[in-house]
């Protein structure tokens, strides 16, 4: 049987509806039964309302998901919002979690009841804290040689430097 | 379907965990997650990871068959999710996603569903730790080609915050018949939430309990390990494991539950019409009397691979997508008896 609203594929799909009392049938083939909407029992168990669980740890914002508003702001690479964040639950892009990392960290909490990471470290961020910690040896050798030197000016740069590897500056720079 | 499958063998504890699964969520740190991701960039990142995959020569023993989703049919794709290897998410949107899989499914990656990256590894029965072991070098093995998106006190950077850290959600597939007749259950569920678990329908989030089949899994990502939290998850399903065995000691001297579990393989043996509600209720049954030995010459590998070769999308994928729910129904009866050895 061809499908009844485009008449071109196989109708597959069993459309039963009842709207006071009065039953209509049809049958839709399968791309029909989508831009129509139609969804198998399958499908509506898989959907029952699950998807605002994250979305309801975040104050409700009435804000549109991809409205522009220049008045806010947002993330460089990707242009999500916090906004946006909070009504999807859902962030843009790895750089967005440093955008609205103050913002996020009170949600992340709640979430997970700790804020940081006590699992496996990824191959990059070992290089990177392997690269660090030589890089702040060598840093105060040539502090310790600065001292002794009366050096003072260079000095105060090196320990400048070391501080910010210590306080997890990148160590690419 | 390949015969040598996964789920068509027996692990530990089989006669309660049915399966054992790892999942981690990766991202690239360069490029919008999949909400933000236009068609032409999520392609990109298929090609990334498709060609990661190609070009690691440790993975070829896997032999990944790669789908690209979004040219598959509705069944093929309903297929995926009744094995697994598909989330829900994935029914409804299949643009840019794709699908790598090993030949006996028990390794396999998703593409641009909620993250750019799902790694998972199942296994029968009770064996999280073993598959974390695998999934942990796999991963490793991914991580030196694409380099995942990670902030060294928010671990792995994932779409959703419900991931972040270690992006591991470890899970097992119960299943509980005693614990759910005594009506335990319901306080198991509540205070597993206290332990930072939690428990669903077998088709996780969102999904209703079929068959008396839980899916328990970890809930937190952050703050703990990946080797603690498997370790958590373990200790609290063995005991889960030993309530449930209790309880089906205690039950299986009633008569009226001998009565059941005779009663359901005998409507399963014989059979010419069976809905898959029906058919899950009723192996649940039988599932219980193998396992206290009140139904011989029937392994939990066998109900295993049965339950998964009959549900709807399998039976359409096996007999023609056309086939309507009744002949659905009138293939799942023929399917059952034939494996009970029915008439």
């Amino acid at each position: 049987m061809l499908c009844q609203v485009c008449g071109k594929k196989n109708a597959n799909v069993h459309v039963k509806q009842i709207v006071n009392d009065v039953k209509t049938e049809m049958m839709l083939c399968e791309d029909c039964a989508q831009n129509l909407g139609v969804t198998s029992a399958i499908e509506e168990e898989f959907n029952s309302g699950f998807g605002d669980l994250f979305g309801s740890f975040f104050p409700s914002y009435v804000a549109s998901p991809y409205r522009l508003d220049y008045s806010v702001s947002r993330c460089e690479k990707c242009g999500t919002s916090f906004e946006d964040v909070s009504s999807t639950g859902k962030l843009g892009c790895a750089n967005c979690y440093k955008t609205f990392y103050d913002e996020l960290l009170p949600y992340i909490k709640r979430i997970h009841g700790n804020t940081k990471h006590a699992g496996k470290v990824a191959l990059c961020a070992r290089a990177c804290a392997d690269n660090c910690k030589s890089k702040i040896e060598e840093l105060q050798i040539k502090l310790k040689r600065a001292v002794e030197n009366q050096e003072f000016e260079q000095a105060a740069v090196f320990r400048d430097e070391i501080k910010k590897l210590k306080d997890g500056g990148n160590c690419d720079e | 379907m390949n015969s040598a499958v996964w789920y068509s063998k027996e692990g530990q504890n089989s006669d309660v965990v049915v399966s054992s699964r790892i999942r981690l969520a990766r991202n690239l740190p360069d490029v919008p997650f999949p909400i933000r991701l236009s068609k032409e960039t999520a392609q990109v990142v298929v090609s990334r990871i498709v060609s990661a995959v190609e070009k690691t020569g440790e993975l070829t023993k896997y032999d990944f068959q790669f789908l690209d989703l979004s040219k598959l049919s509705r069944v093929k794709r309903l297929s995926l999710l009744e094995r697994h290897l598909i989330s829900p998410d994935l029914i409804q949107k299949s643009s840019g996603t794709a699908l790598l899989s090993s030949t006996d499914e028990s390794v396999s990656i998703m593409v641009n569903e909620e993250d750019h990256l799902r790694l998972q590894v199942m296994q029968a029965g009770f064996g999280l730790q073993e598959i974390y072991v695998l999934a942990d070098s796999i991963d490793n093995l991914l991580d030196a080609k694409l380099k995942f998106a990670f902030d060294d006190s928010l671990g792995y950077l994932t779409q959703c915050p419900t991931n972040l850290g270690t992006g591991m959600r470890a899970s097992l597939m119960l299943h509980l018949p005693a614990l759910k007749r005594t009506g335990a259950i319901n306080n198991v569920v509540k205070n597993l939430i206290k332990l930072g678990l939690t428990m669903r329908g077998m088709y996780g989030e969102g999904t209703e309990p079929v068959g008396d089949m839980y899916q328990l899994s970890n809930q937190v990502t952050l703050g703990i390990s990946e080797k603690a939290a498997v370790k958590n998850l373990e200790d609290i399903s063995m005991q889960l494991v030993n309530q449930e065995k209790t309880a089906r000691n205690e039950l299986r001297s009633s008569l009226s539950v001998q009565d059941e579990i005779h009663r359901s393989f005998g409507l399963l043996s014989n059979c010419r019409l069976l809905g898959s509600n029906e058919f899950m209720s009723l192996v649940s049954n039988v599932r219980f009397g193998v396992a206290v030995n009140e139904l011989k010459n029937l392994s939990f590998a066998d109900l295993n691979s049965l339950m998964f070769k009959v549900q709807a999308a399998s039976i359409c994928l096996e007999y023609g997508e056309e086939t309507n729910g009744k002949e659905q129904n009138r293939i799942r009866a023929d399917i059952v008896r034939k494996a009970l050895g029915g008439s």
